[in-house]
């Protein structure tokens, strides 16, 4: 409660503070930002091509609390088209606390003088280095990025950027930077559209003798040892280091300290904030106006992710021989991360950046200290499943962290951003290790919503409230297909074939069910392909969505798991339309509605007959049986 | 069409290097080949635009078409229905809508929300919409608001709907369970048939109340005349009946055979793309129509293998009028049993039409347009050949044709297979046969052209060509046959086997005739280390075959480079010939046997050397008294050269006076043996 206390108070504050409305503030200047640079002084920077070796400066970055404090540089020399159109400085930083710490997580950004002038951004280091040797990158290429124009519509959510009225009528494909749009065709996991990102950057292992990005540590507040090892994991291609530290994102502002960003001064990227946080920490390189660059390197390289970001107050430098970062903790949520590019990142403090309020109820444990965890998610394509899913799994360990069978059923409400009612769907699962099982969680079709909205092709949206209801029950209900058999190889058209299923149940013995199926006339003389699955395995032709709506209805299209399907393989073929699904179609009928010179769109697909029984328990395995159907029935 | 060989070498030879003197650089053949367009097959390959294409050969002028095109947003129409005040209501997809013609204005409408409105049927004031994919029927009232009128279970397509007046009943032909359903006015549906295949199709009417039906995916038309009371009345060819027609007591059927359904890579289960499948092309089927008396007898009137039969209707004259699923045709077949391709129209499709009244219709798919046949003459009318493919650059000669009446013929020619800006334009016209006027290219096409007498039959149109001449080209010479001793030689040896002795060699090459024009082949050879050649076969001698035996008994042995040329001369004179020639690896001619020398008797041990010409020597035995041949080694063990001297240890005979033969084979299998008389 105190986190939204705190930002209601700064939105007030913010309100107050930006006395310029969203047209005015456009108005004045232009696509944000390009006209911001314009009404400040000049920066005094030096060129790399005025750097030699043994210069000396100095850098600034923050210890302890929320004052920079100095340390000593000195160049090493400059590697020159160390990234595309942008040197390296290196450099050498005697200091007691670095001497012992090396390289900082946290101090990425940190802005490094030489001549008294704005150098870059400490940003680069080298993984096990034995010597406080760090890279910096040239100031030159941060303020290009930092004078570059962003598009209002980007930051759908955030305020007051948000242009609602104009999303109709945006397309997304731009927004999605290139990443494939979602129709809702197949089931989408947590971490979907961030593994798409990674293998989009060509993400891989960083080489031990090559310069890296100074880790990014982002500290958890609130979460499970595992659940922070499992984020960890998940986004230390992009070097962010998960960390857990405390906090709940939110802190009530000191009475002294900044209430803006300063040159060296530490910022934090809020992921989540609430009764769980997760805030990556870097440091501002320079401040102009409104906009602050720091970190001097990307931090997703998500282009314009419009994550919320904050003041941060950090605690101590933690030096380790494998890792050393400063431990920290937001204080006050400020701006928005406007750009994420290779140079740095870009924050602009006049916008608060768009979240997603959230609420994970665990449900049916007895006696647990807590069931009920509420947050505020960043609104964001790639990290909104990632940051949901994590907290999904907290929530779940810290309330049930049985290593048993347990059963799930996880009701998931996603609200839409301008539409009334929620999109719900149900989930029922099985985990033989426990609730908190992340392999079984990380499918929940709730990130399936999710993808469509934020990957759909055809509006720019957003979720505007999640819930996630997870009901469990210790128990195994299960049962598993072990066989199917119909007592004969031949059967008459239009005839009903009992097929034999043997059903192995949880600690049952074996039943034997006999689902009655019948056999249309119209596939006399076919030999025909029995599948029998759990409804989860089956994967049904979904017609082509014209809307967001149609990407949404594709989702909530799906067998439950506890049924039993039946599917007979036909020979006839379908087509899928924007908005439909033609099924069964005759020849003529196919030749017909496919045209002639159409794009591959409209390509035919087998069609099935389905049966489905439901057995109220999710359902594994499956089976096969090849069936002979009489030309004629006998009579 | 038929290409043929023409042998008017002379005549028509003049005539191309009158009008292409300019070209004479190019190497022309003298084959002169003709495209000869003369039967309804032939002639119905092209575009006919306002013609019409008799199955006895004729292209005479068609009907005179008005286009009305629908919204550029619709692929096709599906389906039509003329109401009483003149209007046509079009069922069209893939937005499920329907729009009304009047004369030559179309607006829309009704819009279902469906995917295609795939029939419709006009009923008092009342149009019918049968829809899919959910199988929904709707009533659509004057005002173009739908409603939905039945939805019978299972059903998915409404492929038909025929509104029988009497019964007060509207039936629908639905799938993919195959039944019949009557429909009253309240919407109460009942099954009438359920037809043991996955559709019916398509319905007709008949005077005495009974109706036809035709399935898919089998072929066969029923007769129904109280609900589950069918019978069948013929089970055709072929697996759609997708058409019917019933009028003055003949039925028409459209029975068509499809190929198997495209092959697919199932989407089934979650594991897989939702995009794996593989795209076929849309297949059309094979067409045919029959007709059915009213004695139950079927007789086949049409056929034709690309292109399926979509939609029927008979005229007052007994008529058949049929549209086709390829190149959007509407064929004729009289009453004469003669046809016609009548109609063709540039969309790929054409799916319904009505010949009824005085304003007969069709609507096509695949570009969607509502066409009216016009009774009218047409004031000009084209008929064009398909392009016609001279295989390799050709010259034009004479444009031929027969033909009553006046019309004229031009042409054009290009490079490329279909028709584009790199083509000539089309040639002024030609009134008379004469020669083509189009530049020399590899492709052809000839259109004839009505302007001025509309009463014009064209029968046959023939163009002569000359194709540019093409080079043979040989890929390999190799020797092959039972003796491949030659080359085979040392590899034999390597694997310690020997060849049977023969001084035949078979000769064999390969060769690629673009043009295929006879060839001459000529075969020298060489010694290998010379340069003078020596012809294997005599001046006279005139060989076609791609092999050659040839005998070496008279040649020295040694090796031997043979060289083959290939020459198209026998189709081309000396000058515009042209060649070609390849040599063989080295071949080893070996037909003299070894010698056994010096044989001498001492100290148990029968001496000697073996001498072959051209080596080595590759085996040697001995026999004593005319026993088994027992083999042995050369004195220094190896069989390596064409002299290997020998020494073998005879002291285990027994004492007394023997005949001991010693034989030598060579490499190429040649052998030779010595005896000599011993005492021991």
């Amino acid at each position: 409660m105190g986190a939204r206390r705190a930002r209601r108070d700064r939105r007030g504050a913010s309100a107050r503070g930006l006395a310029l409305g969203l047209t005015a503030l456009l108005a004045v200047e232009g696509l944000i930002g390009a006209g911001a640079v314009g009404q400040v002084r000049r920066t005094d920077t030096i060129d790399v091509s005025e750097i030699q070796p043994g210069m000396r400066g100095y850098g600034l970055t923050v210890f302890r609390g929320t004052t920079p404090e100095r340390f000593d540089v000195e160049v090493i020399d400059v590697l020159h088209n160390f990234r595309p159109d942008q040197d390296l400085i290196l450099i050498r930083t005697p200091h007691p606390i670095l001497d012992q710490a090396h390289v900082v997580a946290g101090m990425s950004g940190s802005p490094v003088y030489l001549d008294g002038r704005l150098a870059g951004a400490y940003a680069y280091g080298w993984p096990f280095s034995s010597d406080p040797v760090a890279g910096v990158t040239p100031i030159r290429n941060m303020l290009v990025e930092m004078r570059r124009p962003v598009r209002p519509d980007a930051f759908f959510g955030a305020e007051p950027f948000a242009a609602r009225g104009r999303r109709r009528a945006t397309p997304a494909r731009p927004r999605l930077g290139g990443a494939a749009p979602y129709l809702g065709h197949e089931r989408l996991t947590a971490t979907a559209a961030l593994d798409a990102h990674a293998a989009r950057l060509g993400l891989g292992a960083p080489s031990d003798a090559s310069p890296v990005p100074v880790a990014t540590p982002l500290m958890l507040g609130g979460f499970d040892d595992s659940v922070v090892r499992a984020l960890g994991a998940q986004l230390e291609g992009y070097g962010l280091t998960a960390l857990q530290a405390g906090g709940a994102g939110v802190q009530a502002p000191p009475a002294t300290g900044p209430g803006r960003y300063v040159d060296g001064g530490a910022v934090g990227v809020s992921l989540v904030r609430g009764d769980i946080a997760a805030t990556a920490v870097g440091t501002v390189t320079h401040v102009d106006g409104q906009r602050a660059v720091a970190f001097g390197h990307p931090m997703l390289n998500a282009g314009e992710p419009g994550l919320p970001t904050s003041l941060v107050r950090v605690l101590h430098i933690l030096s380790s021989v494998a890792r050393s970062f400063k431990i920290s903790e937001p204080i006050r949520p400020l701006g928005t991360l406007v750009h994420d590019r290779q140079s740095g990142i870009v924050v602009d403090s006049r916008a608060d950046g768009a979240t997603v309020p959230a609420r994970v109820r665990v449900l049916g444990v007895t006696d647990a200290p807590r069931t009920e965890w509420s947050f505020e998610v960043a609104s964001h394509r790639i990290l909104t499943p990632v940051l949901l899913n994590a907290a999904i799994n907290n929530a779940i360990k810290a309330t049930a962290a049985d290593n048993s069978d347990v059963m799930f059923e996880a009701t998931s409400r996603v609200w839409v951003d301008g539409r009334r009612a929620p999109h719900e769907v149900v989930d029922v699962g099985y985990s033989p290790i426990g609730p908190a099982n992340p392999a079984a969680l990380r499918e929940l079709r709730l990130f399936s919503l999710l993808g469509a909205i934020y990957g759909n092709p055809f509006e720019v949206s957003r979720a505007s409230r999640i819930e996630v209801d997870l009901q469990v029950r210790f128990e195994r209900s299960t049962v598993e297909i072990v066989d199917a058999s119909v007592p004969y190889d031949e059967v008459d058209p239009g005839s009903t074939v009992p097929v034999r299923v043997t059903l192995r149940r949880w600690s049952r013995p074996e039943e034997v069910r006999v689902v009655p199926v019948r056999i249309p006339e119209r596939l006399a003389g076919e030999t025909l392909q029995l599948r029998l699955e759990g409804g989860d395995a089956v994967r049904l032709e979904h017609p082509e969505p014209t809307d967001l709506d149609g990407v949404l209805a594709n989702v909530h299209q799906a067998y439950p798991a506890t049924a039993l399907l039946v599917s007979i393989r036909t020979p006839a073929r379908g087509l899928r339309f924007a908005g439909h699904v033609a099924r069964h179609l005759p020849p003529s009928a196919l030749d017909a509605l496919q045209l002639r010179n159409d794009s591959d769109r409209n390509r035919p697909f087998v069609t099935y007959d389905r049966h489905q029984v439901d057995l109220g328990a999710v359902v594994g395995g499956n089976a096969r049986v090849d069936l002979r159907v009489r030309e004629v029935p006998r009579p | 069409m038929n290409k043929r060989i023409v042998l008017s070498l002379t005549a028509v030879a003049g005539l191309v290097s009158l009008a292409f003197a300019a070209l004479a650089p190019e190497a022309w053949a003298t084959s002169t080949e003709r495209f000869v367009l003369d039967d309804a097959d032939a002639l119905a390959a092209g575009e006919l635009t306002r013609t019409a294409v008799h199955s006895d050969g004729r292209v005479t002028v068609g009907a005179e078409l008005r286009r009305v095109a629908l919204p550029d947003d619709v692929p096709l129409v599906y389906a039509a229905a003329r109401a009483a005040d003149g209007a046509i209501y079009l069922g069209t997809g893939n937005e499920g809508r329907i729009y009304r013609a009047r004369g030559d204005r179309v607006e829309l409408f009704a819009e279902t929300g469906q995917l295609l409105v795939s029939s419709l049927a006009v009923a008092g004031g009342d149009l019918y919409a049968g829809t899919l994919p959910e199988g929904r029927i709707y009533r659509v009232g004057a005002d173009g608001q739908p409603q939905e009128v039945a939805r019978p279970d299972g059903v998915e397509h409404v492929w038909d709907l025929v509104w029988d007046a009497r019964r007060n009943l509207l039936f629908a032909a639905t799938g993919p369970e195959g039944r019949v359903y009557g429909i009253d006015r309240q919407g109460r549906a009942q099954v009438w048939w359920d037809a043991p295949a996955s559709h019916v199709m398509s319905l007709a009417l008949g005077p005495e109340g009974e109706l036809y039906a035709g399935t898919s995916d089998d072929a066969v038309v029923a007769r129904i005349t109280a609900p589950n009371q069918a019978t069948t009345v013929h089970d055709f060819e072929g697996n759609e009946i997708t058409a019917l027609a019933f009028r003055d007591g003949v039925l028409a059927v459209a029975a068509n055979e499809f190929p198997d359904p495209p092959s697919v890579t199932s989407a089934h289960t979650k594991a897989r793309s939702s995009a794996t499948a593989t795209t076929p092309v849309p297949r059309p089927g094979k067409g045919r129509i029959w007709r059915v008396d009213g004695e139950g007898r079927a007789e086949r009137l049409f056929a034709q293998d690309e292109g399926h039969i979509t939609s029927l209707a008979i005229q007052g004259d007994g008529t058949i009028v049929a549209g086709t699923g390829k190149d959007g045709r509407v064929i004729r077949v009289n009453p004469d049993r003669t046809t016609a391709v009548w109609i063709d129209v540039d969309e790929r499709q054409v799916l319904d039409l009505s010949m009824e009244g005085d304003d007969p219709f069709f609507v096509t798919g695949d570009g969607a347009a509502l066409y009216h046949v016009v009774d009218a003459q047409p004031r000009s009318a084209v008929w064009q050949s398909k392009v016609l493919d001279g295989r390799f650059r050709s010259r034009w000669g004479q444009l031929t044709w027969r033909a009553q009446g006046q019309l004229v013929l031009s042409t054009r020619s290009g490079n490329t297979e279909e028709p584009d800006e790199t083509w000539s334009e089309w040639s002024t016209d030609l009134a008379r046969p004469g020669p083509v006027r189009s530049p020399a290219a590899r492709y052809l096409q000839i259109r004839a052209t009505w302007s001025q007498d509309p009463t014009a039959t064209l029968r046959s149109v023939t163009a002569y060509f000359l194709p540019q001449n093409q080079r043979p080209r040989l890929t390999d010479v190799r020797i092959e046959g039972p003796n491949k001793a030659a080359t085979e030689a040392l590899r034999a040896e390597r694997r310690h086997q020997i060849p049977d002795a023969s001084t035949q060699y078979k000769l064999a090459w390969t060769i690629e005739n673009p043009d295929g024009d006879r060839v001459r082949y000529r075969i020298r050879y060489r010694e290998d280390s010379q340069t003078v050649w020596r012809e294997a076969l005599r001046s006279d001698h005139v060989l076609t075959d791609t092999h050659y035996t040839w005998d070496t008994n008279a040649i020295p042995d040694g090796l031997y480079v043979v060289e083959v040329r290939a020459s198209d001369e026998l189709d081309n004179p000396g000058s515009l010939a042209l060649s070609d020639t390849r040599q063989s690896e080295p071949i080893r001619i070996d037909n003299h046997a070894p010698r056994v020398e010096q044989l001498r008797f001492a100290s148990g041990r029968l001496s000697g050397r073996a001498v072959d010409g051209l080596g080595p020597i590759a085996r040697l035995e001995y026999a004593v008294d005319g026993g088994e041949w027992l083999p042995f080694f050369p004195q220094d063990d190896l069989f390596d050269s064409a002299t290997e001297s020998f020494a073998v240890d005879l002291s285990a005979l027994d004492p007394g006076n023997h005949i001991v033969s010693v034989r030598a084979t060579d490499a190429s299998g040649n052998a030779a043996s010595a005896e000599a008389q011993i005492q021991r």
